[in-house]
């Protein structure tokens, strides 16, 4: 017992600025120091690993601008997904970085916790990876603010394309769902969002099963073998990233793809899936993303998407666009408050700010809501479809669907 | 007189045995048949040592299988019942490493969460980094939950169902809903300090599920935990009735326990299944044989059977109906067998009294010649001499008559010798046109007079090598045959020689009213005539001269048509060049 504790406390007592990643402007001449923490190894590396390029592109359209902005150095540090690292990062970025805005975070229970301690510092925590309406549902945090879609968003556009798609059924045949997400705060908020978004869109729907696997997960077989069992209409997963590409190659060895239909509304067309599976990948699977490599077909997302394949040899997943929008968003507010503004006046430009990103359709632009610190972008599902551009993918969305923000009409700007 | 007992005895005991035969049913029964004895036994010894091998595999394969499965579960269980029981244990390990770690009372009060360090703190969420421990619950002193970590974590308030574990407390788990899983709280109930501030871990209910895994057999076994709330929740964490009685089950803690329920009819067991297919695939071989062998058997007594009936009517005499054709190489042959015995025997036989009766004639005819002829020729000298002598014109007419009919008894005579003994044939060439012609001749007056026409065919320089006297007089015959035949009706007669390859064939034609079936298979018998005046001899006469020239003859005809009388006789060897 005592070696156990000696041993916890010598985990807790190792530096970690070994582990920090710089990039932008020096130490010296940094008006501002960005801590950003992302997995950059074990099963969810590949979000890290692009979401230090989608800052290396952030730099390089910022410098592409013809406004100035200020000099912002940022630091990487590999959280590993765990929430005791990351809060004890946060306070390591705060104390010795002198840091004043945090981003990144994958996972929505370390964000969760996160947040408390930027809460607790009074540091400004711009998430762009996480998803769990968690942060963002219960009134504003004054120092969380998040550029990527979250669980709701998603969910909502998720009810209206059920709707479209199954019909809306009706108590004496409504439609019958099952749904499997991870066991964690974003499984259950994607949960809770979709049954919120199907309510709102009256759609008549039975729950026949829900199932909540862990993560990381390596065995799904008892999960596939009650959803086919039970035979339902639509399978709706949260799962994402390797837990999703696991899911789907141990479901292509059943029956499970042909007897219902499967739809991931949240991350399930991350390009990291389409890639990891390749031709195991099935045609017809409802999905969508943050970002698609191939939608919308602006300048814009298409520079990002080439710019990123010379720069690392790859496509990106949608961690580099989440990486990408939030240093955006970091360096506008600073260009419009400038560096030496107070925490107010901070939140003020975030509350207002509006962005144009590679995920933007023509004729929109993200812009942040003020009532809940959550940026408002288009939505797009689609479903897989045989597509060799992107390599190693073989199937790419297609059959797109299109959502913008319901509050679109009123906010939107050319 | 000397007779053979031997001979007598033997056909004595044919004799009682055809009259035995007529006491034996013909038909007997088809089991006593040596072929169904021998279908039946060889399907015994096919199927006996089949079914015995089948019964004891099976029996074998169904223990092996119950074994295995029973020995298999039952480790299973037992490392089941282990897994569950040591995460239970690390998780009471980590509890006790944290109730260390917070020992002041100040922790265990409502505010005891603005109390710990950061160090606690980290603590804290190392420990609930964990993907099996959902939070971390403090009591206070009354009971009641202080606070959680994180704090986001609310934990529903149930303490209903409390188990022991281990000096640990076991409460829940929480009721199964939709929104959220499950979770169950271990509680460290003794801390160091003695006093009622109490520590929890916030631990994830599908977690202990999941420990079943290595039980769940999925088609064939599944299993199932009871947890404290007395419901049973399968592997996943959802909530099932179980209606089925278990197979197996045990005892984890106080009100949870580990069911193991076989599921046969909800999915067969590949095994199983293979063991099914193989009793099905024995009964369709046992089902099978049977059926090949009736149907063998079957089938060879019906060919047996209808040979027996043909043979038996061989025996019975009846030497002009076939042998029924039976399908079967051996029984066919066999049948091809008997149906050429039957035809030897035929014409064996019927040669046999054919030459039998000619000897017998050939004896009468010599008898007669012998014992008639001499006194005929006496009579005739003495009735020339006395007509010589005899002035009385009446009485000399008389005696002429007497000489006639004398001569007729003669020629008489001469038929029946010719018939019986004909002379030696002396064979040589001879002109088939002019002997036709020669023929045509001789009867061509008779038959001007009946207005009919006598014509020939015949290619020159075609040479029999016969007795020619034999044939004039065969040719004769069949003429005058042919002549008294046209009396009702017919305008013509045909003599025509053709050559085939080794042979001359001499017809016969007429146009007249022909023969009827019935007068046709006995025309060639000796003393068979249609005519009132005949002897019966002529046609029979002319066989034996046709035989004697190395010849054959056939007779077609049909009523009120005509009949032709086809002779084939050989053909004249090349004349040898003295060159």
């Amino acid at each position: 017992m005592i070696f156990r504790l000696f041993w916890i406390l010598m985990i807790l007592a190792t530096p970690i600025e070994a582990a920090k990643v710089s990039l932008g402007a020096s130490e010296a001449e940094a008006q501002t120091v960005v801590g950003c923490l992302f997995p950059m190894s074990g099963r969810g590396g590949l979000y890290g690993r692009d979401s230090v390029v989608g800052i290396q592109l952030a730099f390089e359209h910022l410098e592409q601008q013809q406004q100035a902005y200020p000099p912002i150095r940022v630091l990487v540090s590999d959280s590993s997904s765990k929430a005791s690292k990351a809060v004890r990062q946060v306070r390591d970025f705060v104390r010795n970085d002198k840091v004043r805005f945090i981003c990144g975070v994958v996972n929505s229970a370390v964000a969760l916790q996160v947040a408390q301690v930027a809460e607790e510092e009074k540091v400004f925590f711009i998430g762009t990876d996480h998803a769990s309406s968690r942060l963002t549902q219960d009134g504003p945090l004054p120092y969380y603010f998040r550029v990527n879609n979250n669980s709701a968003q998603s969910m909502q556009a998720a009810a209206r394309y059920i709707k479209e798609k199954f019909g809306q059924g009706n108590a004496q045949s409504p439609l019958s769902i099952a749904y499997i997400g991870p066991d964690y705060d974003y499984g259950y908020q994607v949960w809770k969002d979709l049954r919120q978004g199907l309510n709102r869109a009256q759609v008549s729907y039975q729950i026949e099963t829900v199932l909540w696997p862990k993560l990381y997960e390596p065995d799904y077989s008892p999960y596939l073998r009650v959803l086919a069992e039970k035979k339902v209409d639509l399978v709706v997963n949260a799962l994402w990233g390797g837990d999703l590409v696991a899911f789907i190659q141990q479901a292509n060895q059943t029956t499970l793809f042909q007897h219902t239909r499967f739809a991931n509304f949240d991350t399930g067309g991350n390009y990291e899936v389409l890639a990891a599976l390749g031709e195991d990948m099935p045609a017809g699977l409802i999905l969508s993303s943050r970002h698609h490599n191939n939608w919308p077909e602006t300048e814009e997302n298409r520079w990002f998407v080439e710019r990123f394949f010379a720069i690392s040899g790859r496509y990106p997943s949608y961690a580099a666009e989440g990486a990408y929008s939030g240093i955006l968003a970091i360096a506008e507010v600073l260009r419009i408050a400038g560096s030496e503004a107070g925490d107010a006046t901070m939140r003020k430009v975030f509350s207002t700010l509006q962005l144009k990103l590679p995920e933007d359709p023509h004729g929109f632009t993200s812009f942040m809501n003020p009532v809940n610190h959550q940026l408002q972008q288009v939505i797009a599902i689609g479903e897989t479809i045989p597509d060799q551009r992107f390599a190693p993918a073989r199937m790419m969305l297609g059959h797109w669907r299109i959502y913008p923000p319901e509050s679109h009409a009123a906010n939107a700007t050319e | 007189m000397n007779i053979d007992r031997s001979s007598v005895r033997h056909l004595g005991s044919l004799e009682s045995e055809c009259a035995g035969e007529e006491d034996v049913p013909q038909n007997p029964v088809s089991s006593k048949r040596l072929t169904t004895k021998y279908l039946w036994l060889s399907l015994l010894v096919a199927l006996v040592p089949l079914v015995g091998f089948a019964s004891l595999y099976d029996s074998y394969f169904s223990q092996l299988v119950a074994r295995l499965t029973e020995e298999q579960l039952a480790t299973r269980m037992a490392a089941t019942q282990n897994e569950f029981r040591v995460f239970l244990r690390e998780r009471k390990f980590e509890l006790e490493a944290l109730a260390d770690q917070f020992d002041n009372p100040e922790f265990f009060t409502r505010k005891g969460r603005q109390e710990i360090s950061s160090e606690l703190e980290s603590l804290l969420r190392l420990q609930v980094d964990a993907r099996s421990v959902y939070g971390v619950v403090f009591y206070d002193r009354q009971g009641n939950i202080a606070w959680t970590f994180p704090k986001e974590r609310g934990t529903a308030p149930f303490s209903a169902n409390i188990a022991n574990f281990e000096g640990a407390e076991l409460i829940g788990p929480t009721p199964y809903s939709i929104e959220q899983p499950a979770w169950v709280i271990l509680r460290q109930s003794l801390l160091p300090h003695a006093n009622k501030d109490r520590i929890g871990l916030i631990i994830r209910f599908n977690s202990l599920t999941e420990t079943l895994r290595g039980l769940d057999q999925g088609n064939i076994f599944r299993a199932f935990l009871r947890a404290g709330d007395g419901n049973a929740y399968d592997v996943v964490g959802q909530p099932v009735s179980i209606t089925q009685t278990s197979t197996q089950q045990s005892a984890l803690l106080p009100n949870w326990s580990l069911h193991v329920i076989q599921i046969p009819n909800l999915v067969m067991s590949s095994v199983e299944r293979m063991r099914y297919w193989l009793i099905v695939l024995m009964g369709c071989t046992v089902a099978g044989l049977l059926w090949l062998h009736m149907s063998i058997s079957q089938r060879l007594n019906r060919q047996v059977e209808s040979l027996i009936q043909s043979v038996e009517k061989v025996a019975l005499g009846d030497l002009d109906t076939p042998v029924t054709a039976v399908q079967g190489m051996e029984i066919n042959r066999l049948t091809h067998a008997i149906e050429r015995m039957r035809l030897q025997l035929k014409t064996f036989i019927r040669s046999t009294l054919k030459i039998e009766r000619q000897a017998t004639l050939g004896q009468l005819a010599a008898g007669l010649a012998h014992e008639i002829r001499n006194p005929l020729t006496t009579i005739r000298t003495t009735v020339v001499a006395l007509s010589r002598r005899e002035s009385n014109p009446e009485h000399r007419e008389m005696m002429a008559v007497i000489e006639e009919e004398i001569d007729r008894v003669n020629d008489v005579l001469e038929h029946l010798l010719n018939f019986a003994r004909p002379r030696e044939p002396h064979a040589k060439r001879v002109e088939a046109l002019s002997l036709l012609n020669s023929i045509s001749i001789l009867g061509g007056a008779s038959a001007r007079n009946q207005g009919i026409e006598l014509t020939t065919q015949s290619p020159e320089a075609l040479q029999l090598w016969v007795d020619e006297g034999h044939v004039r007089q065969i040719l004769m015959n069949l003429i005058i045959n042919a002549l008294q035949a046209m009396s009702v009706r017919g305008s013509s007669i045909c003599l025509q020689a053709i050559r085939h390859d080794n042979e001359i064939e001499l017809s016969v034609t007429d146009d007249g009213q022909g023969m009827s079936a019935a007068i046709k298979a006995h025309i060639m018998e000796p003393f068979y005539t249609t005519k009132p005046a005949g002897t019966g001899l002529g046609l029979a006469t002319c066989g034996t001269l046709v035989n004697s020239n190395g010849g054959r003859m056939s007779i077609d005809s049909v009523e009120n048509e005509g009949t032709t009388v086809t002779l084939f006789f050989p053909i004249a060897p090349p004349i040898k060049s003295n060159a």
